[in-house]
């Protein structure tokens, strides 16, 4: 058996760039670890008080240094649900440091309280990192048994939770509780900032393993009525790899339905979408099923072979939305574009990279892009669809390691002149009038050499 | 039926051209003036030698004129046929779909309450090699899937549906109906990595390799007549078949291996027997074998398409490595077998000593 000694590290940082205010202390800190899916989603609500006599308006929030897997998603609120700005700042040796911006200046001898939410992809790695069919998926977590802060912190207690009684083994640092899935660490008294304590849960997680390796969202925009969307997905099982042989024998017999293997999964789509398709390389994927809920429509998905560690597979899936109902008219002839940067895939998905591209109307003009986070704008491009001399912008953006937290609007704003819908009539009209009107000359012409005897033959 | 169908198509376009001939004619009766198309048609007939074409008589165009059939019956009938044609295109539509763009690789079936079953295991089977194994690997299937592997699973394969060489047919043939190290030595020196077969017996699907096996035993002894005998296929009575009665060398080939690892296991329903196999409809003969230099890929959903990887010399013949070489050593361990004791021996072995408390380890 693996017996890991916990082994207490104090990592003191004296070239920081930032100063950090020693008055604050965190004088209560509850954090729940979230290991139940792919995902780590650690909340925190910390208490802080300020012991100074300057009044204290930014608090510093630190992610520990050597921490797994990378940070996908982080927000703050403070006790009232309000969420708090929130900056990202650089520190020496921290990968993530963040600047949180109080609602009111924290005065001396006063306290507040903030959540602190974050998620974390890649975090959990599989261990042993390649099984057989028939074996369990384990994982294993590294963590922090402190609440990695550069203040410091009275009391702490850190809840982790699990999908599985099953846990192979854990880090002991006393007091410990194991309660069902639970494990409950703390509390523990008077941790000075910066504490790094080892700790390791190793447990078992059959939860789906599932990377989205690249999306690409396809948005097209028809002022007739329509928005196209489409979406190309990549997905990769990045769970404990398999190893050996696929038995179809045993997987049919196994009707277990805790197991590493992953054979469908559920989208939502929107409650409007209409025209839904689900195809690859290979033409339509036959095994899908949509079922309508009142707020929207739910598609099961099945790949059209059960994924296992290690195994791939790639999709097409698209749909079409009414405009009314994402296309809004706020003046004369400007339209707002609302819509998601990226969408369901699954629950506690992860993906990679997005690209969403957002194809504009024909003839668009002084075109504004709000987005809900932070994303990489790529060149826009230009491209021509059916009777199209003008060319339509797409707009291209670009995103790595998002969550379920990112499923956000993003709002585009552009000038449009509603006549232009009549463009492509209009264009089209022309065309075939050209071509009467030379076939009306071209008849009435005589190009023949010889005349003929007969103009009539009957 | 495909090549009666556009004589079929002509002659009910014939025949719905004399029908509507027949009934649209009512403006031409009615008019005044209709003895002038007559005439014409009776200098035509001058013209061309046609039998039987008298301009008629007075009299006889008598009857005529007066229409035996109503405008009514005409409308109706006109309708009729109208519909007709309509429900025609119909029909053809469903036609198309249904029998002429079928594909073969998606097998429909519709089950007693009419809903549609869909068994798409070719697509399941090529698209999980498109994804899942390298892009340059090489798949060994019987020629027929050829086109569909490298369409489909854009894979390489050996042998494709326009392969003229009948040598690499023949040694592919060879491969699949010699026993499984004869296939090795083969299939290393072609250099595959997968083996595909179609195996039909799970939902009794003829068109299966082992229904196709014999053509490859026969092209094979074509080019190998030393390796590969026919007759050793057959039973005494010159019967093909696959269950306990079949002849050796088939139940040990390399295709009825592949065809039906780990079937002998599977139970299809309550009623029949395990390995019952619904194509041949007998049990298998050969049920209990293990695969030594193949492994198990990939089986589809209803076990039609099964995908093998052939392994690699070092993963089924390990040699073996001086101690002094091995990243992991073993403890020293002596055998306490001897010429005594041929019984096996718990290491470390607990032992109750009675009257005595077992110390606490700590």
């Amino acid at each position: 058996m693996l017996r890991l000694l916990p082994v207490l590290v104090i990592i003191s940082y004296a070239a920081c760039a930032i100063p950090i205010n020693s008055n604050i202390v965190n004088k209560n800190v509850d954090r729940i670890i979230d290991l139940n899916s792919q995902l780590v989603k650690v909340t925190a609500s910390i208490t802080l008080e300020n012991t100074g006599k300057d009044p204290v308006s930014n608090v510093l929030i630190f992610m520990e240094p050597d921490a797994q897997g990378s940070l996908a998603f982080i927000s703050a609120q403070d006790a009232l649900k309000e969420d708090l700005k929130l900056e990202p700042i650089k520190v020496d040796g921290l990968k993530d440091a963040y600047e949180v911006k109080l609602r009111q200046p924290l005065n001396q001898g006063r306290t507040a309280g903030i959540n602190v939410e974050y998620v974390y992809t890649n975090a959990l790695q599989p261990y042993p990192n390649s099984i057989s069919q028939k074996d369990r998926q384990l994982v294993r977590y590294f963590g922090n048994h402190y609440f990695y802060s550069p203040y410091k912190t009275v009391k702490q207690t850190t809840t982790i939770m699990l999908n599985s009684r099953d846990i192979e083994n854990y880090t002991k640092l006393k007091p410990v509780s194991q309660q069902d899935t639970t494990i409950t660490y703390g509390p523990y008294n008077n941790i000075e900032g910066l504490t790094v304590d080892q700790l390791v849960v190793h447990y078992e997680n059959n939860a789906p393993f599932l990377t989205v390796t690249r999306i690409e969202r396809l948005i097209e925009i028809s002022h007739w009525g329509n928005i196209a969307v489409q979406e190309n997905t990549e997905i990769y099982h990045s769970g404990a790899k398999l190893k050996g042989p696929f038995s179809r024998y045993d997987y049919q017999r196994d009707s277990s339905s805790s197991h590493h293997s992953i054979k469908a999964y559920h989208t939502v789509l929107p409650a409007a979408a209409h025209s839904i398709y689900y195809r690859d390389s290979n033409g339509n994927i036959s095994t899908s099923q949509v079922r309508s809920r009142k707020d929207w429509i739910e598609l099961e998905l099945r790949p059209r072979f059960p994924l296992f560690g290690g195994w791939k597979s790639s999709y097409t899936l698209g749909y079409s939305v009414p405009s009314y109902q994402y296309l809004f008219k706020t003046n004369n002839n400007q339209y707002v574009l609302k819509m998601r940067l990226l969408d369901h895939v699954f629950d506690d998905m992860h993906v990679n990279e997005l690209e969403t591209s957002i194809v504009l109307p024909v003839g668009v003009k002084n075109i504004q892009l709000k987005t809900p986070y932070e994303v990489q704008r790529l060149d826009d491009e230009i491209t021509y669809k059916y009777l199209d001399n003008l060319g339509r912008i797409i707009i291209k953006l670009r995103k790595e390691n998002l969550v379920e937290q990112h499923i956000q609007d993003l709002e585009i704003t552009y000038d449009w002149q509603s006549v232009l819908l009549l463009h492509e009539p209009i264009l089209l009209s022309l065309a075939l009038y050209a071509l009467f009107v030379f076939v009306i000359i071209y008849v009435r012409l005589d190009f023949s050499i010889h005349k003929p005897e007969h103009s009539k033959t009957q | 039926m495909l090549t009666l169908t556009p004589v079929v198509c002509m002659l009910s376009g014939i025949a719905f051209s004399g029908l509507l001939d027949l009934f649209f004619k009512e403006d031409a009766i009615q008019r005044p003036e209709e003895s002038e198309p007559e005439e014409s048609s009776a200098v035509s007939s001058k013209l061309y030698d046609k039998a039987g074409r008298v301009p008629k008589m007075k009299h006889e165009q008598q009857p005529r004129e007066t229409d035996p059939i109503g405008p009514n019956v005409r409308s109706i009938i006109l309708v009729v046929i109208m519909l007709l044609l309509m429900l025609f295109a119909v029909h053809c539509t469903w036609v198309t779909s249904n029998a002429y763009s079928s594909p073969s690789v998606v097998l429909a079936s519709y089950s007693a309450d009419g809903s549609r079953q869909i068994l798409d295991d070719f697509r399941e089977a090529y698209f999980w090699l498109s994804q899942n194994t390298a892009d340059h690997a090489r798949v060994m299937s019987w020629w027929d899937y050829g086109y569909q592997i490298a369409g489909m699973a854009n894979r390489t394969t050996l042998v494709d549906n326009n392969t003229w060489n009948n040598s690499h047919i023949a040694l592919v043939g060879k491969a699949m109906s010699s026993n499984e190290s004869a296939a090795y030595e083969i299939m290393t020196a072609l250099d595959v990595d997968y083996v595909l077969v179609i195996f039909g017996g799970v939902i009794g699907y003829s068109g299966d390799d082992i229904n196709k096996f014999l053509w490859m035993v026969r092209i094979a002894e074509g080019e190998h007549p030393k390796d590969i005998r026919e007759s050793d296929y057959f039973t005494e009575n010159g019967e093909f078949r696959v269950d306990s009665q079949g002849a050796p060398t088939l139940l040990n080939c390399l295709m009825y291996k592949l065809s039906y690892y780990r079937f002998g296991e599977l139970k299809l329903d309550y009623r029949t027997a395990a390995g019952y196999d619904r194509t041949r409809n007998t049990v298998i003969g050969n049920k209990d074998f293990t695969l030594t230099y193949l492994e198990e890929a990939y089986t589809t959903e209803h076990w039609l398409v099964r995908i093998y990887r052939v392994k690699k010399p070092d993963e089924f013949n390990r040699p073996r490595i001086p101690v002094a070489n091995r990243l992991v050593k073993s403890t020293s361990f002596s055998s306490k077998k001897n010429s005594k004791r041929k019984k096996g021996s718990i290491k470390n072995k607990p032992v109750v000593i009675k009257g005595k408390r077992l110390s606490k380890q700590s």
